[in-house]
């Protein structure tokens, strides 16, 4: 973890909203997600991840539900809502422009935006 | 103080500890799943779980902010959950249905089972249901078909008696009662020459008003004028049916005014006035379909043996449309001052006190009482049947829902309510019927083909007209005998899995209660239906196999046919030549090995019996026998094994000493035990020498009478003469190969004379105890079927047993039992719900078996070996079945077993 990098609050919203995209999970699983994606290089404490489930699931972003896991542990499994969807999307859109702006400022290529 | 303010805005005080509960649970799920993980990436137990501490973060921080966005999310949530119960409880029903799909997809095996178990048992009430729709219930094909009804004289020993044309005359006059009443009289078989040939045609004789009450508009010409059915004696006129018209005259629209003509008593011709509309056979539904109607008043000039006593109309039907808004009760009660008179004219005297209306719906009363027995039979197989699909259905279910009581109890521990639940699994079943109800009436389709081909013919050839096929009232049945079976298999699992208390399930992880024992339960009752449809069928199977072999001839080489010059109004004369000439030329055909022939042959016998009396001394008739009229040769043609003397042969003829051949039952009436060959015997006044004895005819239903037999030789003529003969061939190989040839031979010696029959000796043996065929193929099926379910419910339970007691079982195997003595064991437990189950099944078939009494031939009721064979075969099935998933028990590894969770 020599390059770990930190997440910002917002950021860290947006990953688990796009990690539950691609189906239902259970915490851990969300972690794993992540730290598989990132090849391990996202610093992030477990329970920020909590946080941000519980956080989510306030705003109505995800819901979730009590199942039973594969190796049979109680747990909560947390999916996205059509809400979450669309914050997802748009997130998404707003994140990446955001993002080739800064990259293209940063490599000097496009003079003005 | 605050807990009163709850109490009195009735929030729950519950939820914040619930939530707080629920959080710690999800923290501590989450430092489990990441120690295991540390675990496994090789860090010590103890490091892990540090590790995993220290990873989470700032616990205590975590802990309240956590807890305090779930408070803010639950009071949220609280309100929103009232309304949402509300709703879900009445739109939530498209959600289960989806739930219901995903989950029968995800699990094929056990939909497959189900769907097969349930439209096996559909295809079989709705086949039932079908013949009992075309046989009672099915209305005639009229407009306003409820209005239509048939007027009877109950006998006093219950028979229903017609009214006749004479009584239906008198009916006609109750104007304030029926709109119209036509007098009927179906299906009567007659030689009728169309164009040049005889054929055997299907005639019904009606009055004027029948055509137009069934409301039908002829498909050509007119159809009778009221004069031409009731004045004898006006020109005899004929309406033909669509097809006959479309066979015969190819249909020709200038066939009115053509003539045709019936061949007996004496050729009568008839003038063609109209075509019947296409599709309409007449309504002798369960007898056969009319290709021809013939005015009542030419019954009795076309009929044979009538009177003007009793003419030929005596027994017509009174088919009658009752007025608007007149019930049946109000018509019967209105008959009651005209029953006397009634009565006189149709059965001679006034004994009859309340002619009785009935519904015109399905066959004819008559047919209706012939084949109520097989009625009742297919019923009870059917519901038979679907109770056994029901038992397995719902240990298929118990099975299940023991393996999801986790899921199940965890939904209830989530608060999930118990009616959503159990509304849910009632879906899936609901679902699953619908399913299998397709596939139930899909196969009834062909199920019903099968059914029909047993009426197909009878044992004279004549094809019966009964229509068994899907209609509107058949759909209503297979719907709600899916639903209904639903219920019964959906219903009782669901409250079993719903008395379960979650906290035991999760704890245990299996839910203990009584619902092993239910299951075993369930299979005993399978299995005592099973053996009461196994030790049926093999009651009748006993009984066909008397039919084919108690006769003591081979029935499966032997071509029948018969010929008809008398309809041909041939002369003795011509018809000896004619007779003796088919017989020449049918034994030259190539295959043919022998040729016999008698007035009436093969199983026939029973049907057509000459009564004559005889004895041992002139005058002396006290022996009351069946008589028969055959040629040279025809016994061994039979392979009928004389017991002593010899057969006829070609020198017994007219002016040659008479002879008689007698059965051994006539033998012992007559002579006691001594040998009868070269003894007289004496009939109609003449004395005959008796030259040979043959073995008793054994083909009898158990509770028919039988009568002795005597024989006399074809060509002797001593009683009157011959004229119509029928034919035995004994051929090489298959007979019905040679059915063709046989009629294109006879044909072109004489095309004239009408060739019926046409069949071979097993399908005449069939046609002529089609119950008894058809009630033995059913109960054989079923019965298979049954035990096929059986088997499988049984092998299902074993299984479900291993499986739960796979640790059980690991665990005594490593504690050192036999794996022999646990495979023991559970086949012990299954075989103590098989004997249970047998015992009462036998119990059950023995008492109801009088219930078949009118089809067993040669065969007691309670014949011990048929409850033998069907209690050995479900026994050795139920062995195998427990056998199979018990020897997997007790090869079970401990070591393996123990790791199960």
């Amino acid at each position: 973890m020599s390059d770990a990098m930190p997440v910002l609050k917002g950021n860290l919203d947006m990953l688990v909203l796009r990690t539950l995209s691609s189906g239902e999970m259970h915490g851990f699983e969300v972690l794993e997600w992540l730290e598989q994606r990132s090849a391990g290089r996202l610093d992030i404490d477990d329970s920020a991840i909590y946080q941000a489930l519980h956080r989510l699931e306030a705003r109505e972003l995800i819901a979730a539900e009590w199942g039973v896991s594969d190796k049979n542990r109680r747990v909560r499994y947390y999916r996205l809502t059509a809400q979450g969807r669309a914050q997802l999307r748009s997130d998404t859109a707003r994140w990446t422009s955001y993002a080739d702006l800064v990259l293209g400022i940063m490599r000097g290529s496009g003079s003005r935006a | 103080m605050r807990r009163r303010f709850r109490r009195l805005f009735r929030h729950p005080p519950l939820r914040r500890a619930q939530l707080e509960r629920e959080l710690d649970d999800e923290i501590a799920s989450h430092l489990a799943a990441r120690a295991e993980q540390l675990e496994r990436l090789g860090m010590a137990p103890a490091d892990a779980h540090v590790e995993a501490l220290r990873r989470f973060g700032d616990i205590a921080t975590v802990y309240t902010h956590l807890s305090k966005t779930a408070m803010h999310r639950g009071k949220r949530m609280h309100a929103r959950e009232r309304s949402e119960r509300i709703r879900t409880m009445t739109t939530g029903f498209s959600h289960d249905v989806r739930i219901a799909a995903r989950t029968v997809r995800l699990h094929p095996t056990f939909a497959v089972a189900v769907v097969a178990t349930l439209g096996l048992a559909l295809a079989a009430a709705v086949t039932a249901f079908s013949f009992l729709d075309a046989m009672f219930l099915r209305p005639l094909p009229a407009p306003h078909a409820e209005q239509l009804v048939h007027v009877y004289l109950p006998r006093r020993d219950g028979r229903l008696t017609p009214v006749g044309s004479a009584g239906t005359a008198m009916l006609r006059d109750r104007r304030d009662l029926f709109e119209s009443v036509a007098a009927e009289k179906c299906c009567w078989v007659k030689f009728v020459r169309e164009r040049g040939s005889l054929e055997q045609r299907y005639a019904a004789f009606v009055s004027s008003e029948f055509f137009p009450m069934l409301g039908l508009t002829p498909r050509l010409g007119r159809f009778f004028a009221p004069e031409e059915t009731s004045k004898p004696g006006t020109e005899p006129v004929v309406v033909i049916g669509y097809t006959l018209w479309q066979r015969v005259f190819a249909g020709d629209p200038h066939v009115i005014g053509e003539h045709i003509a019936t061949s007996t008593p004496a050729w009568h011709d008839f003038t063609i006035i109209g075509v019947a509309p296409e599709g309409f056979d007449g309504i002798g539904i369960g007898s056969m379909r009319s290709e021809i109607w013939l005015p009542t008043t030419m019954a009795s000039s076309v009929g044979i043996g009538c009177t003007p006593a009793i003419p030929c109309d005596h027994d017509a039907d009174a088919l009658a449309r009752l007025k608007a808004g007149v019930t049946i009760q109000r018509a019967e009660a209105g008959l009651a001052n005209l029953a006397a008179e009634l009565s006189r004219v149709a059965i001679g005297d006034d004994s009859v006190r309340h002619p009785v209306l009935v519904r015109a719906s399905g066959a004819s009363v008559d047919t209706q009482r012939q084949y109520s027995p097989l009625a009742r039979l297919l019923g009870a197989i059917a519901a038979l049947l679907l109770v056994i699909a029901c038992a397995n259905l719902s240990g298929l279910l118990i099975v299940r829902n023991a393996a999801r009581s986790r899921e199940i109890a965890l939904r209830l521990a989530l608060g999930a309510q118990r009616l959503r639940i159990a509304r849910q699994l009632l879906v899936e079943s609901v679902l699953l019927a619908l399913l299998g109800g397709a596939v139930g009436v899909a196969l009834s389709l062909w199920t019903s083909r099968e059914l029909m081909s047993f009426f197909i013919s009878d044992s004279e050839g004549f094809e019966t007209y009964l229509h068994i096929g899907l209609d509107a009232r058949i759909l209503w049945f297979a719907l709600g005998a899916s639903l209904a079976s639903t219920l019964i298999f959906g219903l009782l699992p669901a409250f079993v899995g719903m008395r379960a208390e979650p906290a035991d399930v999760l704890k245990s992880g299996t839910a203990r209660s009584g619902r092993t024992r239910a299951r075993f339960e369930l299979i005993a009752v399978q299995v005592a239906l099973t053996s009461v449809l196994l030790s049926g069928a093999v009651l009748l199977a006993r009984s066909v196999g008397h039919l084919l072999h108690a006769q003591r001839f081979d029935v499966e080489h032997v071509a029948l046919f018969r010929v008809r010059p008398a309809a041909a109004q041939y002369d003795t004369l011509r018809s000896a030549q004619f007779v003796r000439a088919v017989a020449e030329r049918v034994d030259a055909l190539p295959g043919v090995e022998q040729v016999g022939f008698a007035r009436s042959s093969g199983f026939t016998w029973g049907t057509s019996p000459v009564d004559v009396g005889v004895g041992t001394s002139v005058g002396d008739s006290a022996q009351r026998t069946d008589a028969h009229f055959v040629s040279p040769g025809f016994f061994a043609t039979l392979s009928i094994a004389m017991r002593s003397g010899r057969e006829f042969s070609t020198s017994d003829i007219g002016g040659a000493p008479l002879v008689a051949i007698i059965d051994e039952m006539l033998e012992r009436k007559l002579f006691g035990s001594g040998d009868a060959i070269g003894k007289t015997l004496y009939a109609a006044g003449k004395v005959f020498r008796i030259v040979g004895v043959v073995p008793d005819y054994r083909v009898r239903v158990a509770n028919e009478s039988r009568s002795p037999m005597v024989f006399f030789a074809f060509w002797q003529n001593a009683l009157g003469a011959e004229r119509d003969a029928r034919f035995a061939v004994r051929v090489h190989g298959d007979p019905s190969r040679l059915l063709g040839t046989i009629r294109e031979t006879v044909r072109a010696i004489d095309g004239r004379v009408p060739v019926a029959e046409v069949m071979t000796l097993s399908h005449q043996v069939d046609a002529r105890y089609p119950q008894i065929r058809l009630g033995q193929n059913v109960l054989l099926v079923s019965g298979g079927l049954a035990l096929v379910l059986s088997a499988i419910g049984l092998y299902g339970m074993i299984a479900f047993v291993v499986t739960r007691r796979t640790r059980d079982i690991g665990l005594r195997i490593a504690l050192g039992a036999l794996p022999i003595r646990v495979a023991g064991q559970l086949v012990a437990s299954g075989m103590r719900a098989t004997a249970t189950g047998v015992g009462a099944g036998l119990f059950a078939a023995w008492s109801l078996s009088h219930f078949l009494r009118t089809w067993l031939v040669g065969v007691a009721p309670h014949d011990t070996m048929a409850y033998a064979v069907a209690a050995l075969a479900i026994i050795v099935t139920a062995l195998v079945a427990c056998a199979i998933p018990a020897t997997r028990a007790a090869a079970i590894d401990p070591a393996v077993a123990l790791r199960v969770e």
